[in-house]
């Protein structure tokens, strides 16, 4: 099975290939890869150069929006102040714009001084610090080739880092047993580290560990785990929190831990490429490429079939390591450790009844148990087939908006994680109060939560906000709005936009009438205030708003178009509205500020006089629907939920529009007739259907970047442009099908003029190659009533005229791509 | 009228039902999933979780 391409998003520049201390436990020069000796001891400023650029034209190929860069040895330090200044301001040089560039140098500390930290400071260079505990520990191992004792020179420079804490990224700390695991654990801890981590010695099953116990790491970290757990966990160990968060189904923190796929490639100082740098303790020459940063992309290096087998998650490990419980965290442990001559990584690791024994204690501790993959969403294959068709009814379109529920549940959970308390990526927005509102009504008043999430802008504002990280403050106004309709007593701070505040489902209050807003009064992009809003037995009042007394929308569904509805006469409350056709609602949307996502510009606010036209053109077309085109009927009723008013279109052509967040919404401005709207409200609905098909199910390769001819486009158009054209004209064809009969002359041209566009498209779809084999089930769906329709008789001259037509159109066309071309 | 013991073919999506799934317990992993579908572009939303390198932090 074809796995997606992984780009490379951390790097790690060897800049010296040497080191100033003589650990006894170093990977780099004591273990089998001897390949330090042939390397020049510090990376050339040309091979910084090239890394620079390699880096760069991966990010841009990619479209890599954030990478980390760790300039690592040997020692790193022993490149000098100058030399690594040059190196930091040759990569953001050649990446900041174009990613956010995540950069960070691993020391030893013994050199770190004022110099290294003003270089590291005007750089923007994060410092990690390697660090064996306390005295005792540190000294076992982390001494000048001498036998000098390092620990009172790294001490120092960890002082230094506590001073410039935008500087200080964390310890991390190689594991000895023989070493008392407390007093580790402690002297690290009084450093104050933002981030510790504990590093199994590198080992393989060639050449084990030290171990006076069957599981002597486990036991030694077990007892570190449970003094961090007593105090709190207040210092981050990476360790624990990877195996906590991939018992919680999380990703990994740590390539030691988990099944993620490895992303990273080391560049030695000679330039050479190559794959985890702990594979040097498996055999000499282990981590090696062949590739070098001169010579090669790193697109190339990616398709290395070492590179490769770290990206096989599950897949990638041993039959041992399949079956057991706890492989969501332990992933096999570090790639290098599963070493042994003969069988090579396919082994469990070198530790493994240590990490099962650490893992189980600490799932058991913290009441964890192996992560359950929550059930996926299922479509049977005949309300697909039902969909394909053009048609769907009640139970179909169903199937399709309880699917919708998922999504933007998962939208919400993301714009909170997004908003959270680490900062996140929306500073400035408070949100803490409003999830923990949503939260606990979404356990007391589900269906109040479902209600308001199911508004159509709200899936659209959470997607914009995921994007931009603007308008965080307005999950507040979402929160009010289901407090409101819940009836509970709540006081949240709502944003303001455009002097207003905005209550999803329910209205609009002017709070600041001097705020500005865009065109046709939809607020602009510009952040407002907030206001304190407090809500009470579903009313609720604003702080400040400049009226007294509360507003009580009206939660029903039965308020009509017509007059002010709920909170009638309260100055400044403009409630939504509905539209009403027998026994279908709809909303009139005309205050969301996150409506105005589609092709054309919203409307402003109605005046009464306009929301009753549209409600006469809404019953009227409503009418027609279920009188000429009763296939649609209970499609529209079950999934048309929302109505959004466009200005008029330029020189007064009809304008229609759906934008694929707005599950449920179709935008219109008013037609002049109500043929017109059915037929707009048909051929919209059909694009609302397939972008909730397409939010679920794959029906081709989103890779496949061609561009194709559409009968009714004079632009070629991706896959999914003409699948979903294709698709609204399906029903667009079926409409002057019938239509036909009541406008004779019009309705053949445009019946003949359709079918034939739709079914030359079907076949340029089925041709494309480039369709799922669902998607290719779904278009042999699709052909079976264009295919009939083409046998049905129309009068000559209409045939002549659609001939016509699309002979035209392909000829224009061919020309113009063919001019293109050349 | 079909057996009633018939199963009807089901379709499965990779998109993870969260109907029931309280929404302060909605998972980071499953709502990633599903924002990577219907986000694609989303700067916010890593594409791939990948393993963070081991010997720095």
């Amino acid at each position: 099975m074809s796995r997606p391409f992984v780009p490379f998003r951390q790097f790690v520049l060897k800049v010296h290939s040497r080191c100033d201390l003589a650990c006894d436990h170093c990977y780099v020069y004591e273990h089998a890869d001897q390949s330090w000796r042939g390397r020049p001891k510090v990376i050339s400023d040309e091979t910084v150069s090239w890394t620079a650029a390699r880096i760069a034209e991966h990010v841009k190929e990619h479209g890599l929006d954030r990478v980390h860069v760790v300039m690592h040895g040997g020692e790193p330090l022993l490149a000098g102040p100058g030399r690594l200044g040059r190196i930091a301001a040759e990569l953001r040089g050649r990446l900041d714009g174009f990613c956010e560039l995540d950069l960070r140098i691993h020391t030893n500390g013994v050199l770190l001084d004022e110099r290294f930290c003003e270089v590291f400071a005007e750089h923007g260079v994060k410092v990690g610090v390697s660090l064996d505990g306390d005295r005792a520990a540190n000294d076992r191992h982390r001494r000048f080739a001498d036998g000098r004792s390092s620990y009172d020179r790294v001490i120092r420079a960890v002082e230094l880092l506590r001073t410039r804490p935008e500087l200080y990224a964390g310890l991390l700390c190689t594991i000895d047993v023989a070493n008392d695991p407390v007093a580790v654990y402690r002297g690290l801890v009084a450093l104050d580290p933002p981030r510790i981590d504990f590093l199994l010695p590198h080992a393989t099953w060639d050449d084990p560990p030290p171990r006076p116990s069957p599981t002597a790491y486990a036991d030694w970290l077990i007892t570190i785990f449970e003094t961090w757990v007593a105090e709190g966990g207040a210092t981050p160990v990476r360790m624990f929190e990877s195996i906590i968060r991939t018992s919680a189904g999380e990703p990994s923190l740590t390539e030691s831990l988990g099944l993620q796929p490895s992303d990273l490639v080391v560049i030695e100082t000679d330039g050479s490429y190559e794959q985890a740098d702990s594979l040097k303790t498996a055999f000499e020459g282990a981590p090696g490429t062949g590739l070098h940063v001169l010579r090669h992309t790193l697109d190339e290096v990616a398709g290395h079939t070492g590179i490769l087998a770290r990206q096989q998650g599950l897949d990638g490990l041993c039959d041992a390591c399949r079956a057991c419980p706890v492989v969501d965290s332990c992933g096999g442990g570090l790639y290098a450790h599963r070493y042994r001559t003969g069988s090579g990584f396919a082994n469990p690791s070198v530790f493994s009844a240590d990490l099962f024994k650490l893992i189980t204690h600490v799932r058991r501790r913290m009441k964890m148990h192996t992560p359950t993959r929550t059930a996926t969403h299922t479509v049977p294959s005949t309300v697909i087939d039902t969909l394909a068709s053009g048609l769907g009814g009640q139970d179909e379109v169903g199937h399709l908006a309880e699917s919708q529920r998922s999504l933007r549940r998962a939208l919400l959970a993301a714009v909170n994680s997004a908003a959270g308390a680490d900062g996140g990526a929306f500073s400035g927005a408070d949100t803490a109060a409003a999830w923990e509102l949503i939260s606990a009504l979404d356990g007391t008043h589900p269906q109040v939560v479902d209600a308001v999430l199911a508004h159509p802008y709200v899936r659209v504002w959470a997607t914009e906000c995921l994007r931009d990280g603007r308008h965080a403050g307005h999950l507040a106004n979402v929160a009010a709005a289901m407090a409101i309709r819940a009836g509970v007593t709540a006081a949240l701070d709502v944003q303001v936009l455009a002097g207003s505040v905005h209550l999803p489902t329910l209205g609009v209050l002017e709070v600041d009438p001097g705020g500005t807003a865009g065109p046709g009064g939809v607020p602009g992009p510009e952040a407002g205030r907030t206001a304190r809003l407090e809500t009470a037995e579903g009313a609720f009042e604003v702080a400040g708003d400049g009226h007294p007394g509360a507003v009580t929308p009206d939660t029903g569904d039965d308020r009509g178009a017509g007059g002010e509805g709920g909170g009638a006469g309260r100055p400044g409350w403009h409630p939504v509205r509905r539209l009403r056709a027998g026994d279908v609602s709809v909303v009139l949307e005309d205050t969301d500020p996150f409506r105005d996502c589609h092709q054309w510009p919203a409307e402003g606010r109605l005046t009464d006089d306009r929301a009753q036209d549209w409600q006469r053109a809404f019953e009227r077309a409503w009418a027609l629907i279920e009188a000429e085109h009763p296939g649609y009927a209970p499609g529209l009723r079950a999934g048309l939920t929302t109505l959004m008013p466009l200005t008029p279109g330029p020189e007064g052509r009809e304008v229609s529009s759906t934008a694929r967040h707005a599950f449920g919404a179709v935008a219109a401005a008013l037609p002049e007739d109500p043929a017109t709207l059915a037929l707009l409200l048909i051929h919209e609905f059909q694009h609302v259907k397939l972008g909730a098909i397409l939010d679920i199910l794959d029906l081709y390769d989103e890779k496949d970047t061609r561009l194709f001819h559409a009968p009714w486009r004079e632009d070629p158009r991706p896959l999914e442009g003409l699948l979903q054209g294709t698709y609204a004209h399906l029903a667009v064809t079926d409409f002057w099908r019938v239509r036909r009969h009541a406008v004779p002359e019009r309705g053949n041209e445009q019946f003949a003029r359709w079918r034939r566009h739709t079914a030359e498209a079907i076949e340029t779809l089925a041709a494309s190659g480039a369709l799922t084999p669902l998607g290719e089930r779904f278009v042999a769906e699709m052909r079976r009533p264009a295919a009939a329709w083409l046998d049905e008789p129309v009068p000559e001259a209409a045939a002549a005229c659609a001939d016509r037509s699309a002979r035209d159109h392909r000829k224009k066309w061919t020309a113009e791509t063919s001019a293109s071309h050349q | 009228m079909n057996a009633t013991g018939e199963k009807q073919a089901e379709v499965a999506s990779d998109v993870r039902d969260l109907r029931d799934v309280p929404l302060a317990l909605v998972r980071q992993a499953e709502f990633d999933e599903i924002v990577r579908r219907i986000l694609p572009d989303s700067p916010d939303v890593r594409r791939v979780q990948v393993a963070a390198f081991n010997s720095s932090i």
